[in-house]
């Protein structure tokens, strides 16, 4: 039992409307009145006419007939003296009359009548009412262009139940009986209504995939491994939100290396480009993890703008672009509401937001009080493709970097830099075409996924087994984009390896000491922090572990990455302690990934060569299976 | 069913049984549906539900006469004094507040409800059962259905119209009087009640005992609705 509130009896805190009508209520009470005691002589004939009146008004059509009759006589017997039977038989039927020939009568006018009303025209417009797989109620209602999915309690779908009732009776619905046909509506909706899976722009169904123009006439794109078609939907599938924009119909012909053109990428590297068309067309496969693309590159280099083209291309909405809030709570509902969801300009973010990006791009879930409940949930649930861009890599997490694609823009020269107005009409030219090329491209890799064979070492295997499909479908080898992939993963080790102090040290420390140390996590502590004061690591700052158990967890954190960059971290429990061994790993497969790092590395100092794809061996060309099997041994570091 | 009462307790599986049955029930075969399905509690169990203890039993004289002299008020409820006071023509009632020794003002122990007393005729108005029937479930629909998160705790089915009873919690039992009384007046007359029947010693037919206004026609006091669990 649930006692009611200050809250919820709030509304009686002031004097409710209804009071005004008082007078006129007491009014019909007296007439009733009147019914009961009879009525004197002289006012015989006023009192059944008004009774009658009265009774036809609030009565409905059905009991007209002898119930009302019956009424009467009973109203006549009590006047001191009663009418003739044959007159109030007269009286009767003229009002009955006048009451048929008026469309209002039988129709109480009250709120209650309203919301009758309302719930029956919700039936005759065809209002299908069902819940999705959260439990939340949802309405699919036609409005004057297009079919659509609204919440029950949202503005859209009340206002389309305003104008359906105007429509209907050319009056005013009251809010409060609005709100009480939508709570009737919920009801309906949650249980009698049937389930519909629903998905924020892209679905799977029948193992197609169904890419949601989001026009007027409702248009959606079907594609399998067969090819694609633009159909109609007939049946809820979709969320829609407000900022989302409508997509172009695709062209019959084009291909998605017209996106490239539009591109700046860093000294035409033919890898971030294979990378980044099978990245474009992976955001058009919902329900598997995606990669979080990460873009960098100096100011100028169009780095917002190529977000707003991947955004344009997957997912149009406006604003196109997200700003990263600093608040970690607030990320659910922009990554819920947006499929394709690309934070502009991030510099930084806390530990928090690094692992909702990452819970994003696996997929998540989340729970929330709903306002105005005390014990009621509002669920979300959603796997996103998550975009990031700024000057600077600014994933910093080892585990946010394990799920991202690293590409790097270079600044635009000037004489080829472009207004932006200029920009967006060739690139809306080019854009039904890239989506024809996306829509066959896709439909060739659904085709090819199941046979396709994807080593599926890293930490992204889904990422990378559609990766290899797609880039067969775009007519490269598998092997191609596995390399590309893994020289990519060889930077985003670097780059952890950079962002941790801990991790500097280590590589140093196994420099000095020709490829090996033991000794306690104590030693370890304090032999570390020799070696980074040589390299100018500050051992004051806060993330410096100054404990021992500290650095135990800091090395757990980047293990990963410096095995994959060539040193092997062993832990062992001893009666002694926690006794490490650290120690570097001849012919390790990340030897080719620490060659790409060179490379890139001198690429940037301006000496090496541009295109890494020409120097770099690939890691798949020799055998490292028992080293990778070796390596996994690796135990835990020190608790 | 049982599903929804496990969700949401009494409140859906009402909601949902209004939904199913309503349209093809007449009013007179809707409340039947509610007053079979509702629990009757008995009335040690549902004054034993009631919070705060104190409830008066008021006793008074149904008949035309209105004998002033067989009304009695007590705070210890016996089912076989109230049958014989039903022999006398009593009507039976509780308080909808708490007292002590005296329902009075005075005596007033703790404020625990706001209430209705909704008639949509009187006795002996020449109104047809039909009517009052309809009223009455227009009535039902709108405490259940249409006033969202407030719903009653109580609806007592009377020969005329309905009973409710909306209990209030801690912050709201702080209440000084006159505060109480500005909330019972405009909840009165929100829902067109009586407009007579707002003080705070009021008393409310208690089920199951009969409404013996007409000696001919004993109506039996029913709940339509509860939850006190």
């Amino acid at each position: 039992m649930k006692l009611h509130t200050l809250d919820t009896i709030a509304k009686f805190k002031e004097a409710p409307a209804v009071a005004a009508k008082e007078g006129e209520k007491k009014k019909s009470e007296k007439l009733w009145k009147i019914g009961a005691d009879g009525a004197a002589k002289g006012k015989r004939h006023p009192t059944a006419t008004s009774l009658l009146g009265k009774m036809f008004q609030s009565l409905p059509k059905e009991m007209w007939g002898v119930p009302v009759w019956g009424a009467l006589q009973a109203w006549n017997q009590k006047n001191e003296k009663p009418l003739d039977e044959k007159e109030l038989q007269r009286i009767y039927e003229s009002i009955k009359k006048k009451a048929e020939e008026n469309p209002n009568a039988g129709q109480q006018t009250e709120d209650g009548s309203q919301a009758d009303t309302l719930l029956e025209l919700c039936t005759e417009e065809s209002c299908i009412l069902f819940h999705d797989q959260l439990g939340e109620p949802y309405a699919y209602f036609k409005t004057p262009k297009q079919w659509i999915v609204r919440r029950i309690g949202s503005n859209d779908f009340q206002n389309w139940l305003r104008r359906l009732f105007y429509e209907k009776t050319e009056k005013a619905i009251a809010d409060t009986t609005l709100k009480s046909v939508a709570g009737l509506l919920t009801c309906k909706a949650l249980y009698d209504g049937s389930e519909f899976h629903l998905y924020n722009r892209i679905a799977v169904q029948k193992g197609s995939i169904v890419y949601n123009i989001a026009d007027e006439s409702g248009q959606t794109v079907v594609i399998d491994k067969k090819g694609y078609n633009v159909t109609s939907l007939k049946e809820p599938l979709f969320r829609h939100y407000r900022h989302q924009r409508p997509q172009v119909s695709p062209a019959s012909e084009g291909a998605i290396s017209d996106l490239l053109p539009f591109v700046n990428l860093k000294g035409g590297n033919k890898d971030q480009e294979l990378l980044l068309l099978v990245y474009t067309i992976t955001c058009f496969i919902p329900d598997f993890p995606h990669v979080i693309l990460v873009i960098s590159g100096e100011k100028g280099s169009a780095k917002s703008t190529l977000l707003k083209l991947i955004r344009r291309i997957v997912d149009p909405a406006k604003p196109p672009l997200l700003g990263l809030s600093e608040n970690a709570d607030d990320l659910p509902q922009q990554l819920d509401h947006n499929y394709f969801a690309p934070y502009d300009n991030v510099s930084g973010f806390s530990r928090k937001i690094s692992d909702r990006l990452c819970r994003a791009s696996t997929g998540d879930g989340d729970t929330k009080r709903k306002l105005y409940s005390d014990d009621d949930d509002f669920v979300r649930e959603y796997q996103r493709c998550v975009a990031l861009n700024g000057i600077n890599v600014c994933a910093k997490e080892p585990d946010l970097l394990e799920r991202c694609l690293l590409i790097e823009l270079e600044r635009i020269p000037k004489d080829k830099r472009k207004t932006e107005k200029q920009l967006w009409v060739e690139f809306d030219t080019a854009l039904p075409g890239i989506l024809n090329g996306i829509f066959s491209v896709l439909s060739k890799a659904i085709g090819k996924y199941d046979t396709i064979e994807a080593p599926g070492r890293n930490r992204m295997a889904d990422f990378e087994h559609w990766g290899c499909a797609i880039a067969q479908a775009l007519g490269y080898s598998a092997q191609k984009f596995i390399e590309a992939y893994e020289r990519n993963l060889g930077l985003q080790n670097q780059e952890a390896i950079n962002e941790s102090d801990v991790a500097i040290a280590i590589v140093a420390l196994v420099e000095l000491e020709e490829g090996f140390w033991e000794g306690t996590t104590t030693e370890l502590r304090e032999v570390l922090e020799k070696v980074a004061g040589e390299e100018k690591i500050d051992v004051k700052d806060r993330s410096w572990p100054k404990r021992a158990n500290t650095l135990g967890k800091r090395i757990r954190e980047v293990q990963s990455n410096l095995l994959d960059a060539g040193i092997q971290v062993e832990t062992k429990h001893t009666n002694a302690g926690s006794v490490i061994t650290l120690k570097r790993i001849a012919n390790h497969p990340s030897s080719a990934v620490t060659e790409a790092i060179k490379a890139t590395e001198s690429e940037k100092s301006g000496d090496g060569d541009t295109n890494m794809s020409g120097v770099v061996p690939s890691p798949l060309s020799h055998d490292s299976s028992q080293e990778q099997a070796e390596n996994k041994n690796v135990t835990d570091s020190d608790s | 069913m049982e599903r929804l009462a496990n969700i949401n307790g009494n409140y859906n599986e009402f909601l949902h049984r209004f939904l199913t049955v309503e349209k093809d029930k007449s009013p007179q075969e809707i409340l039947e549906v509610f007053r079979t399905t509702t629990p009757q509690l008995s009335p040690q169990d549902f004054l034993a539900r009631l919070p705060g203890g104190g409830t008066a039993i008021q006793f008074f004289d149904d008949s035309p006469e209105k004998d002033q002299r067989k009304a009695l008020c007590t705070f210890e409820f016996s089912d076989e004094f109230a049958n014989k006071k039903q022999e006398e023509a009593c009507g039976v009632y509780f308080s909808a507040n708490c007292f002590e020794k005296y329902r009075r003002k005075d005596n007033l122990k703790l404020i625990r409800s706001l209430f209705l007393d909704w008639d949509c005729a009187k006795q002996g108005d020449a109104i047809l059962q039909e009517e009052i029937d309809a009223q009455k479930v227009k009535m039902l629909r709108r405490l259940l259905l249409l006033e969202g998160t407030f719903l009653p705790h109580v609806i007592i089915d009377t020969p005329h119209g309905l009973h409710c009873l909306w209990l209030i919690n801690e912050d709201c039992r702080s209440f000084k009087l006159p505060e109480w009384e500005a909330y019972q007046n405009n909840l009165v007359l929100y829902f067109g009640g009586d407009i007579g029947a707002k003080d705070v010693t009021r008393v409310l037919r208690l089920p199951p005992y009969a409404h013996l206004k007409d000696p001919e026609k004993p109506y039996p006091i029913r709940f339509l609705y509860h939850d006190l669990s």
